[in-house]
């Protein structure tokens, strides 16, 4: 299976190298699968996906993109091949949704071009493919959270990555919501996409992750498939509290003691 | 359906600048009829020489306001930002307060340090928001020039107190409520030359408008030039605002609403929005400049009608349920 990220030795700090938020981790992420990051609060999981987006440069380590160095790319071609959806992403103008998921056609386009009938095609299949049609000529601040969480996957879609980024997407969510992102990320997934999530939730991991990457103050406490990650001594390495890990037909199934 | 509304503002305004240049209060008051014109050589040459350049710029400094307006409120990713902010307005009323109070008062004073503290406003307010430690860079900039502005303010202010109340107090006054009484075509084709590039270039990144309005990490996933892309419209909007103030004086509002009634109309997205507040923008100031020049035998300053008028309308318009916000 090909490699879509290969991260080598990757450390990070906001200010000074003695003080990294991440330290010296090593992970290769297969292309078409899901991988869940799981950590607490500050541990450095949106800080990990802002490098992967390449807002953040490394101090130490690199980054493969399709086995080749992220400075390999021009930047141009990067924003075709990585999407990314930030948590609580707030939009201060009252965009219609077609517009709004229109948007993520920007890398497709030129810089004085307007979108044809091509980027008006690709945002119609991204409302499709999460099930929001139905509302393309809405105003995005009338969009429930669950309908504008979608609407931001869409808009990322629309981009149409090999890699897709997503910051905390079921946060907010009701149970229903949050069970029909987790299905759309594995959906996208099958489609051939590289999807890297963060959550708290380490059932939501469970549910949809080809592989599970946990975190604790910027290292690596382990990465593999959700049955051998997600067991109760690990877990509590990484949240510095007891986990119970009960199996069940569906997987395991996690809570806080 | 939105169509037809752009296609119905445009003609209106096509219609307001046709119709203008029949009000005035030469030969008589409000009307001026096309037989005046041709039968009066000297009705032709006021019109000709001093009420259609008029015109054109009030057109003109209508569409800048706005179009900036816009472009600020959507790079600011906040709809109560016009060219007050970074301190543009408060520059160019500090600098025309310094042309007036201590470098003697001649147009060419006026207006060039108008311009110049206009333009220093950015740069102050841009110098500032880099040395400031915490926040994105929208919410540094936005501080700074509301200090900047502040400061032009107090300096306006005490240029005010020293200001001698017979002679200087009154064009000063006068200056900072707004007015097109002085423009010529020199005025007119000079502050075109400036203002036209500019607004192309506004009309040309509307659609990047839309980009540049998402947070932070959304436009780095999609953009790869947002930032010289920031500095070019902010850039551009700064020099054509600062060109119509330092000609126009304090026109307060235009900026503010115009977006606004723009948004309502054709919905939120600029690729409709920006040609709308284009249109928008300069129906409205030609209005208030008609208004300004025909309906009292003196001058009603320009600052004055735009605020009153353009505050009614935004009432008016927040109030009306039947005019819905429109989605797009």
């Amino acid at each position: 299976m090909t490699t879509a990220i290969c991260i080598q030795n990757l450390s990070f700090s906001y200010d000074t190298p003695q003080n990294p938020v991440l330290s010296g981790m090593t992970v290769d992420l297969a292309a078409g699968t899901v991988t869940a990051v799981l950590g607490a609060n500050g541990v450095g999981k949106t800080t990990l996906l802002y490098l992967l987006l390449g807002l953040y440069t490394p101090f130490q380590g690199d980054l493969l993109f399709f086995g080749k160095p992220g400075t390999h790319y021009k930047k141009s071609r990067i924003k075709k091949f990585i999407g990314m959806v930030s948590q609580n992403e707030t939009i201060p103008f009252d965009l219609s949704v077609n517009a709004y998921v229109l948007l993520g056609r920007a890398p497709h386009m030129g810089l004085l071009s307007m979108p044809g009938q091509q980027d008006l095609k690709a945002a119609e299949n991204a409302l499709a493919t999460v099930g929001m049609t139905h509302m393309a000529d809405s105003g995005i601040t009338c969009l429930s959270s669950g309908e504008r969480q979608l609407v931001n996957v869409a808009r990322a879609l629309a981009q149409a990555p090999d890699i897709l980024l997503l910051d905390e997407p079921c946060s907010h969510l009701d149970l229903v919501n949050s069970r029909q992102m987790l299905l759309l990320m594995k959906n996208i997934a099958e489609q051939g996409k590289t999807v890297v999530f963060t959550t708290h939730d380490p059932n939501a991991a469970a549910a949809i992750a080809d592989k599970v990457m946990l975190l604790k103050k910027g290292e690596l406490v382990a990465f593999g498939t959700a049955i051998d990650t997600l067991t109760s001594a690990f877990l509590t390495k990484t949240y510095g509290n007891r986990i119970e890990v009960i199996p069940t037909s569906h997987g395991p199934f996690v809570r806080a003691i | 359906m939105t169509d037809k509304k752009t296609s119905l503002i445009f003609i209106l305004t096509l219609a307001m600048v046709i119709g203008s240049v029949f009000f005035g209060r030469y030969p008589a008051p409000y009307m001026t009829s096309i037989s005046d014109m041709l039968s009066d050589n000297l009705v032709l040459k006021v019109i000709t020489d001093i009420r259609i350049p008029r015109i054109i710029m009030a057109f003109i400094t209508g569409m800048v306001l706005a179009a900036s307006g816009t472009a600020f409120q959507m790079i600011f990713r906040n709809p109560l930002v016009d060219a007050g902010f970074l301190g543009v307005s408060g520059g160019a009323a500090f600098g025309a307060s310094l042309g007036i109070v201590v470098l003697g008062g001649s147009v060419a004073a006026i207006q060039g340090a108008a311009a110049l503290f206009a333009v220093s406003g950015l740069a102050f307010s841009w110098v500032i928001a880099v040395k400031i430690r915490f926040g994105d860079w929208v919410l540094r900039l936005i501080l700074s020039g509301i200090a900047v502005s502040a400061m032009f303010a107090a300096g306006t202010g005490l240029l005010k107190y020293l200001a001698d109340p017979l002679r200087e107090l009154p064009e000063l006054t006068f200056w900072l409520l707004g007015g097109l009484w002085a423009i010529t075509w020199t005025d007119t084709l000079q502050v075109t030359a400036i203002c036209l590039p500019c607004l192309v270039i506004l009309f040309l990144f509307r659609w990047r408008l839309n980009l540049l309005s998402m947070q932070d990490e959304t436009i780095f996933s999609l953009v790869a030039s947002a930032s010289w892309e920031r500095i070019l419209l902010l850039l551009t909007a700064v020099i054509a605002t600062s060109a119509v103030v330092c000609k126009a004086g304090q026109v307060g509002w235009v900026g503010l609403i115009i977006p606004h009634i723009a948004r309502r109309f054709v919905g939120s997205d600029a690729q409709k929005a920006l040609p709308c507040s284009l249109m928008l923008g300069g129906f409205f100031l030609l209005l208030c400049d008609t208004v300004s020049r025909t309906l009292l035998s003196g001058e009603i300053p320009l600052g004055i009608l735009t605020s009153f008028i353009g505050a009614g309308l935004f009432l008016i318009l927040l109030m009306n349920r039947q005019l819905q916000l429109k989605k797009g």
